[in-house]
């Protein structure tokens, strides 16, 4: 009885309730993010242009979000980008000290029901995945929400955003800017999660962030498939560049990354001193 | 209170100060030549066979700028918010040249004019500094622009201006008052 | 106050975590110093300045960072950097209950004062130490050559803020500088102080300060539209600030609002009953 009340579906489930659902309000930070970089952009947009109100399309909002710098080639003609690095880092934080502060408290308890420890890191890795996938559906949803009180909901980059930003272009195939947009920066995030939680656990969650600001601000300077943060930002995509990333590069780099961060931790986890 | 004894890190700290300063000194040593001769204030200099006078400072009109001497770089957005941001304002400085040679014009060009409020000894400087009408004039006057900040001073007239001449380390660095 | 200050002292000094912020701290301005400053102290040796007629490369040239990511790097991570070393101690204390021991012998006063202090102290000295090895390293390896006005050399515009003290006293400029680094860095780590108050989980509490500073920095653009009042901390941490955004108003109010964070710590602890 006891076995089959810790098994893998009830650690997960346990993870999904007490990890996202009962914090929730957590991942609606998602929310006043995407409306200001919405307000924002519509600003930008129609500051400019005389010829009537665009109305943004939910490509355009998700384009602007990930939009990112142009690569680095002399500070002198670079602003660092503050605001990107600030909500870019909101999904780490997020994710940042859950597994850790479950291990502290209940981890003791859940090791000693369990038959193995690597059932309670495995269900912290796909309660990680369920957790970025959740903030990204939470901007989805208000990226959404807003069309909608716009009248027309469209997944269509309209043409204005597309010139104004000039990395979306009107001949890029949808299923091409679907990819970019929406695919790779969930992939990467949750790649970058995996990381981060591997660190968190061998060291502890404030190494786990340092890490990934350490990173992501390197990116900002370096390009490079060994930086994933670069994936984040669509001006370096092939999109936009000849030489940006694509997306077999980008899923060979996330699963590596994935995969290394979950059998190291969980190596770690077996071997932890939980006493 | 430290994790050793405070004997070995008061002497590790003196044995560090000393190598820090000791390497301070042996670095600059190799640079005791670099220096900029700084003459004492004149009304005009000569360059080569060139001779410069500042004849003229004025506060301009930004706006009647383009309409006078035509729109170039210095109107640039950026330049325009650089003005507002720092609310600097344009100075107009008439440099009068004689015997003007082509070698002599090009470090006219690249010169950079810094003025010196007076009394307290702080250096300001503006953000810019260029030339309208890049053809070589013929013993006429040329027109150095920049930015200042206007509380720094009142009458631009009374401002000292330093002329850095030539190319360091041979530098002169020469004051010119208006005439 | 005498006897609990030195006591909080020894323990800031016994723990290894004040070391291995330091250590992280310094790994910037030393990885500058090899990859940056000696190709440039061997530049100078080989008398190629002469040649092309400019001065050679000197110490004010090349503050940290400039022309690189480490400057970049070291802003971004700062308010986990200085969360590290004793950031976590009072929420420690009060959960481990050692501070009713504390309270029992000495007054509650001098306690909270002296962990005050000691806190402001750790982080301050975090932050600004890899400054001010920065600026050793370049003196012992480039001349000192006082910034020439108008060179376009020099990080400084002529307009911005205490651009003045850096053309004429620019050693004193340095040391300006590493002491308001050092007073944001103390500011940053109080904030975890405060935080025992706020969340739960010792390292929420260790990561306050950072998720402080991300949403401040997102804030900053929203509140102060014109600019000059407030500034993130990667422009009040850059040594290279040629804007006009810096201005003495936008410092005092930036650290005025870390500091306001303090206030609580102060009220709860004044309030709260410990024993």
């Amino acid at each position: 009885m006891l076995r089959k009340r810790m098994s893998f579906a009830y650690l997960l489930l346990s993870d999904i309730k007490q990890g996202i659902i009962s914090r929730i309000w957590w991942y609606m930070a998602a929310m006043p993010i995407v409306i200001y970089l919405i307000l924002m952009f519509s600003n930008e947009l129609n500051g400019m242009l005389s010829d009537g109100v665009t109305r943004l399309t939910v490509t355009d909002i998700f384009t602007y979000v990930y939009e990112g710098v142009k690569i680095f080639e002399r500070k002198e003609d670079m602003t660092f980008p503050v605001m990107f690095v600030s909500y870019i880092m909101v999904p780490f934080i997020i994710t940042s000290y859950y597994p850790f502060n479950d291990f502290e408290e209940r981890g003791k308890v859940i090791f000693t029901r369990t038959r193995k420890r690597s059932l309670w890191w495995y269900s912290k890795c796909l309660w990680n995945v369920v957790s970025i996938v959740t903030y990204q559906l939470i901007m989805l949803i208000t990226a959404i929400g807003y069309c909608v009180m716009g009248g027309k909901v469209s997944f269509e980059p309209s043409e204005k955003a597309a010139v104004h930003l000039g990395i979306v272009t009107m001949d890029c195939k949808l299923s091409d800017i679907f990819i970019y947009v929406f695919i790779i920066p969930t992939l990467t995030i949750i790649a970058l999660s995996f990381l981060q939680m591997t660190i968190s656990v061998i060291m502890s969650p404030v190494y786990g962030m340092m890490v990934q600001v350490v990173m992501l601000v390197l990116s900002i300077f370096v390009y490079s498939p060994l930086l994933p943060h670069n994936f984040l930002m669509l001006r370096r995509s092939a999109m936009v560049i000849d030489n940006g990333y694509k997306l077999p590069v980008v899923i060979t780099v996330c699963v590596i990354i994935s995969v290394i961060s979950v059998i190291v931790g969980r190596n770690v986890i077996e071997k932890k001193d939980i006493l | 209170m430290m994790p050793f004894k405070i004997k070995y890190v008061i002497i590790a700290a003196v044995v560090l100060i000393a190598i820090i300063a000791g390497r301070v000194i042996y670095v600059n040593s190799k640079f005791e030549n670099i220096k900029t001769v700084d003459r004492e204030m004149d009304e005009s200099f000569e360059y080569g066979d060139m001779v410069v006078t500042v004849t003229k400072a004025e506060w301009l009109d930004e706006e009647k700028f383009g309409e006078q001497y035509g729109s170039d770089v210095l109107m640039t957005e950026y330049y325009k918010s650089l003005i507002k941001d720092a609310k600097l304002k344009l100075l107009k400085v008439t440099v009068d040249v004689k015997n003007i040679t082509k070698e002599g014009y090009n470090d006219i060009l690249q010169w950079d004019i810094m003025y010196k409020t007076t009394g307290n000894g702080s250096t300001i400087f503006t953000d810019l500094t260029n030339t309208v009408n890049n053809e070589m004039p013929e013993d006429k006057e040329v027109y150095l622009f920049f930015r200042c900040n206007p509380k720094k001073f009142k009458n631009p007239e009374d401002i000292e201006y330093f002329i850095r001449a030539g190319l360091f380390p041979k530098q002169d660095i020469i004051r010119l008052k208006v005439e | 106050m005498k006897r609990m200050l030195p006591i909080e002292f020894r323990r800031l000094f016994r723990s290894y975590s004040f070391y291995m912020a330091i250590a992280i701290g310094l790994l910037f301005p030393i990885s500058y110093l090899i990859q940056y400053i000696i190709p440039y102290a061997v530049a100078n040796a080989s008398g190629s300045y002469i040649e092309s007629g400019v001065i050679p490369h000197s110490v004010f040239e090349y503050p940290l960072g400039r022309g690189s990511f480490h400057e970049s790097i070291l802003a971004n991570i700062a308010p986990l950097l200085v969360a590290i070393p004793y950031g976590y101690s009072y929420y420690r204390d009060k959960k481990t209950g050692y501070i009713k021991n504390l309270f029992t012998r000495s007054e509650k006063k001098n306690y909270l004062v002296s962990k005050y202090i000691v806190t402001f102290f750790s982080g301050g000295v975090v932050l600004a130490l890899p400054w001010l090895v920065s600026f050793i390293g370049n003196l012992m390896f480039l001349p000192y050559i006082k910034p020439i006005a108008g060179s376009h050399l020099f990080p400084m515009g002529g307009t911005v803020m205490w651009s003045e003290l850096f053309y004429s006293f620019p050693s004193l400029y340095i040391l300006v500088f590493c002491t308001r680094c050092f007073i944001i860095g103390g500011l940053l780590a109080c904030m975890c102080l405060s935080a025992t108050y706020i969340v739960n989980g010792i390292f929420l509490v260790e990561l306050f300060p950072f998720i402080f500073v991300t949403v401040f920095n997102m804030l900053v653009p929203v509140v102060d539209t014109k600019g000059g009042l407030l500034n993130s901390t990667q422009n009040i941490l850059d040594i290279e600030i040629s804007g006009g955004g810096m201005t003495y108003l936008a410092v005092f109010l930036t650290m005025a609002v870390f500091a306001l964070v303090s206030v609580i710590y102060v009220v709860c602890s004044a309030r709260e009953d410990s024993l």
